[in-house]
């Protein structure tokens, strides 16, 4: 009985060791487990993002693909690694808007270029935010919001998620659209300034993880940020609709160390094409209000592109520096 | 009488206070590099600034009262430090074996792979213990390699790499 | 009977062969993980969630929930038995326990503490079941004033803990909230105390820093010595307590589940504060404080069944306001939404077999994991069999790899050993570690929340005291604070008098 399981294991072992000497060229890859960074903990959005992926993408590459959580310093600590990794396909990125957007302007000696170190293959993700407020204004729909914020703004005390984070830059954005200033309120993280909005600690908040309180009515939601409504609030107008010039979503992509393969770049993005096609993973990701993109590696370059320049000028706007 | 003003001027109370004091020192020098900012708008400096004080406050407080009699300090709890102190004060070589056995686990780890480093601080700490036993360290070079991969790796599913450049 | 239509109707979902084998596996894995320190329930929670996927969304919420309150039985062990706590509310639970193992007592620590846990355990559930919704709008009723409030007399409710005098308790308590707030600061976004070092923009981890202060010091400060190894039986009779341990452990009990509850309800604070505060106030109840810190059963019962009664509670804001409380509670609500449900007031209304099963199946795991725990009791305090010398390495082994697995990051490790070199000295100088864990845990919160009552306030100090919930704590802190000031003054005029004598 032992022999029959020790024997075939330990030749499975023996095998592997012979198989990760031989260095895989690109017609063949891959050949041995792909590393997916996710620079940030166990728990975030990014993270699920990860896992949700993994598995699909294992299926369609045929080699597991592994999710790695280093976290640290708003992303940069991850990012800096995949950098610096060896291009040979096996170590990738799960960047966001933060790591290659927001990061470069708000870190002075950040340990990477978000666009000369990586190769994007796909933009995985769009998620809408939504202008949330809570019991504690007196209004139901954006206009009356905007009176407020004409007539009173210094009683529109607004949360964030933090200093330079894509809830804290977009209620900037905002504010310099509708020209008012109020009192920026910053928490630990989504979840605490959700809280201190439902429970009347603070008056607005944008966010992207509203959509389960929106629905339970704790929070009324006035508008999205996204240019197309949301999926998962259908009857809340955009931004735009309501006559504000403002667009403004997070998003999440696959990044690869600069010099990949072009091959192996490509094979990525078909691969996470098809799983991004899959319903089961379309159904997972909606069900958090997260809306699934895709498309070729140029287009999420170019987008990567024009993402760090607007949230340059948003992050001057806003004042925001770490020293 | 004798005896206690004695033990009052113990150099662990004078070594206590100096620390604390100097620790809040360095915390209030590294706070005024932030803004202070005021009451409705605070900036980063002004918690760190009141902790440093506090430290120093409270480091002069243990400085007076090993001047001035220690009452207070004598209860059978400050018997038990006192047994404690004592204790580590005979342990030089795992002062020095322990942390380096660390240093060079978390040295060897990325760059030469798990077992390399497990082997490192199994044999390092292994230097700290009060007789030398060559079976016992080849038991643990074995064991504990062993038993790590078992638990992280195969149990949990860690990603480790065991050894760099081959596994 | 409303509640027993509703626990019939949970424990028809609980009770199914499915529900039960997800819950046993849940559990289980939570107390094997929970068992080696550092490591934790995250990771194999995260691990799980994609296989969350494909099994019913009841039974995934089950397991997954039983790996996060398995974890709560499984962390005493280590800190019992080595002194190694891989969690804050585990470092209390060495105060006591350590001791007692190292006074032969290690099967009487480790069960009393599964017994301590199934009760706080339970208390918690029957909370969740009873009260939750009224729970979640008390917990809303916390704004930025009332959390630096009850803060600061968690704080200072803890001085009162470990050995040593207030002063060096004291200043532990503010080493602690001065550690605790290296990395960025939330409302300035600034980095401070860094040194320049990356991998501190997010602050010290305190699994690195407990680890070091408890763990890797008492190797350091016992590794040279011959340590004779206990000779102890291991039947049922070495680990039943004795009748004084019971009398002991019965109202201590109580009152930590009580406090564990009330603290678990609160997002964020949870299950360490509870210990801690259960912890202080046996010390305050008690006739006799010099048994602490030599093991005293009533400070090990107390912080245990306070943690997993925490733990419990934990679920009603994350339930029914959608608030996590920490990341394992994050990676739980992720799971349920990704099924497709929201967490909010509604969630009982809307799917109440999810909810009553949830909580049939939190009474059915917390059986469970007394009966896997009381036979693993021996098994554990055979473990104090193996020579010291044989041993340590080993320790040593686990708390590296425990605290990289974390964050994968060899920062880590590092940290720990400076840890380890600065409870060394802090031992040698008669400063007691636990305090500071706890100062560490709840600094950045006590000054995001002091600054941004101030803020919200518009610079008005008085934010503190108009409200009811934080004025009572207020004046509770300041009259603990006088209390201790009177008793040492008294023990001073006292001691000087008997010197005169």
């Amino acid at each position: 009985m032992f022999k029959r399981i020790a024997l075939p294991l330990v030749g499975i072992l023996l095998g592997s060791l012979a198989f990760s000497g031989a260095q895989a060229g690109q017609g063949d890859w891959p050949q041995k487990p792909i590393h997916l960074i996710v620079p940030y903990s166990p728990g975030g959005n990014v993270d699920l993002i990860g896992r949700t992926l993994s598995e699909p993408l294992s299926k369609e590459l045929g080699q597991p693909v592994v999710v790695e959580n280093r976290a640290g310093a708003g992303g940069t600590i991850g990012s800096g690694e995949v950098s610096r990794a060896n291009a040979d396909g096996y170590t990738l990125l799960l960047g966001d808007i933060a790591t290659h957007g927001i990061n470069p302007h708000v870190y002075d000696d950040l340990a990477y270029d978000p666009v000369a170190d990586f190769t994007p293959i796909v933009q995985i993700t769009s998620v809408p935010l939504v202008l949330g407020v809570g019991p504690r204004l007196d209004v139901s729909t954006f206009e009356e919001f905007r009176e407020l914020a004409e007539s009173r703004p210094e009683d529109i005390d607004y949360a964030s998620a933090g200093i330079g984070t894509p809830q804290h830059l977009s209620f900037e954005y905002l504010e310099s659209l509708l020209g008012f200033e109020g009192l920026h309120i910053p928490y630990q993280g989504s979840s605490p300034a959700r809280t201190a909005l439902i429970g009347g600690e603070v008056g607005a908040f944008i966010d992207g993880t509203m959509v389960p309180a929106v629905r339970e009515g704790s929070i009324k939601a006035l508008a999205v940020t996204s240019a197309e409504r949301a999926q998962a609030l259908p009857d809340v107008p955009t931004l735009s609709e309501l006559g504000v010039d403002m667009v403004f979503t997070s998003w999440h992509g696959l990044f690869a160390p600069a010099d990949i393969d072009p091959a192996i770049a490509e094979r990525l993005n078909e691969a996470m094409n098809k799983v991004l096609d899959e319903p089961a993973v379309r159904q997972r990701l909606e069900a958090v209000s997260i809306e699934v993109i895709g498309g070729t590696a140029d287009e999420f370059a170019t987008f990567v592109d024009t993402q760090s320049e607007t949230l340059g000028e948003l992050v001057e706007m806003a004042d925001v520096s770490t020293h | 009488m004798k005896m206690r003003s004695l033990k009052a001027l113990a150099p662990v109370d004078w070594i206590s206070a100096l620390v604390m004091i100097v620790l809040g020192l360095a915390v209030v020098v590294g706070a005024l590099d932030y803004r202070l900012g005021t009451a409705g708008r605070m900036g980063p400096g002004f918690y760190p600034m009141l902790l440093g004080g506090l430290m120093v406050l409270l480091g002069m407080g243990v400085a007076l009262r090993a001047l001035f009699g220690k009452a207070a300090d004598s209860t059978s709890e400050d018997k038990a430090a006192d047994d404690a102190r004592e204790e580590a004060a005979n342990s030089r070589r795992s002062l020095i074996c322990v942390p380096l056995s660390i240093a060079l686990f978390g040295l060897l780890l990325q760059p030469a792979g798990l077992i390399p480093a497990c082997l490192a601080l199994v044999i390092v700490s292994t230097l700290a213990a009060p007789t030398f036993s060559i079976k016992r360290l080849v038991a643990l070079c074995i064991g504990v390699p062993l038993l790590v991969v078992l638990i992280f790796v195969v149990g949990l599913g860690l990603p480790f790499t065991l050894i760099r450049g081959v596994w | 009977m409303e509640l027993f239509a509703n626990l019939a109707q949970g424990a028809s979902v609980a009770l199914t062969w499915s529900a039960l084998m997800y819950c046993f596996l849940g559990v289980f894995l939570g107390m094997v993980v929970g068992v080696l320190p550092g490591v934790g329930p995250l990771p194999a929670i995260a691990m799980l969630l994609p296989i969350t996927f494909y099994i019913p969304q009841t039974e995934a919420i089950i397991m997954l929930a039983g790996i996060y309150y398995g974890g709560q039985y499984g962390g005493s062990t280590a800190s019992i038995l080595l002194n190694l706590p891989g969690t804050p509310a585990a470092a209390v639970t060495a105060l006591e326990g350590y001791p007692m193992a190292q006074q032969g007592r290690a099967g009487i620590a480790l069960f009393l503490t599964a017994i301590a846990s199934f009760v706080g355990g339970i208390f918690g559930v029957v909370l969740v079941g009873g009260f939750a919704p009224l729970l979640a709008s008390f917990a809303l009723e916390f704004g930025a004033a009332e959390y630096f409030s009850l803060l600061l007399l968690a704080l200072i409710g803890a001085a009162a803990i470990g050995g040593g005098t207030f002063l060096r308790s004291l200043f532990m308590v503010v080493l602690g909230l001065f550690l605790g707030i290296v990395g960025q600061d939330v409302n300035s976004g600034q980095f401070r105390y860094t040194l320049g070092i990356p991998y501190m923009a997010d602050g010290l981890n305190i699994v690195s820093v407990a680890m070091g202060l408890f763990g890797v010091s008492e190797v350091m400060a016992t590794a040279h010595r011959h340590r004779s190894t206990q000779k102890e039986s291991f039947g049922l009779r070495s680990m039943l307590p004795s009748r004084d341990d019971i009398r002991r452990s019965l109202p201590s009990t109580g009152r930590g589940s009580a406090l564990g509850a009330g603290c678990g309800v609160l997002p964020g604070a949870g299950a360490a504060m509870a210990s801690f505060l259960a912890y202080a106030l046996e010390r305050r109840l008690t006739k006799t404080p010099e048994r602490f810190g030599k093991g005293a059963v009533e400070g090990l019962t107390a912080p245990e069944s306070a943690n997993n009664a925490a733990a419990q509670a934990a679920f009603i804001p994350s339930l029914t306001l959608g608030v996590p409380g920490d990341a394992v509670m994050a990676v739980m609500l992720g799971a349920l939404m990704i099924h497709g449900i929201d967490p909010g007031p509604g969630l009982i209304a809307d799917h109440p077999d999810l909810f009553w099963g949830l909580v049939v199946s939190f009474l059915i795991g917390n059986m469970m994991l007394l009966v896997l725990n009381i036979p693993l009791i021996g098994l554990w305090t055979r473990l104090l069999q193996i020579p010291y010398s044989v041993l340590y390495p080993a320790i040593l082994t686990l708390i590296c790899i425990g605290v990289y697995s974390i964050n994968s990051a060899t920062f880590d490790i590092f940290v720990v050993m400076i840890f380890g070199l600065i409870g060394y000295g802090l031992l040698r100088l008669g400063f007691p570690p636990a305090p500071l864990i706890l100062g560490f845990i709840l600094s950045p919160m006590l000054e995001e929340n002091f600054r941004r009552a101030l803020l919200l306030s518009r610079g008005d100090w008085s934010v503190f005291m108009t409200s009811p919930i934080s004025g009572a704590f207020l004046a509770l802190s300041f009259g603990i604070l006088a209390l201790a000031v009177a008793m040492a003054f008294r023990t001073a005029v006292k001691a000087r008098r008997a010197d005169r004598t």
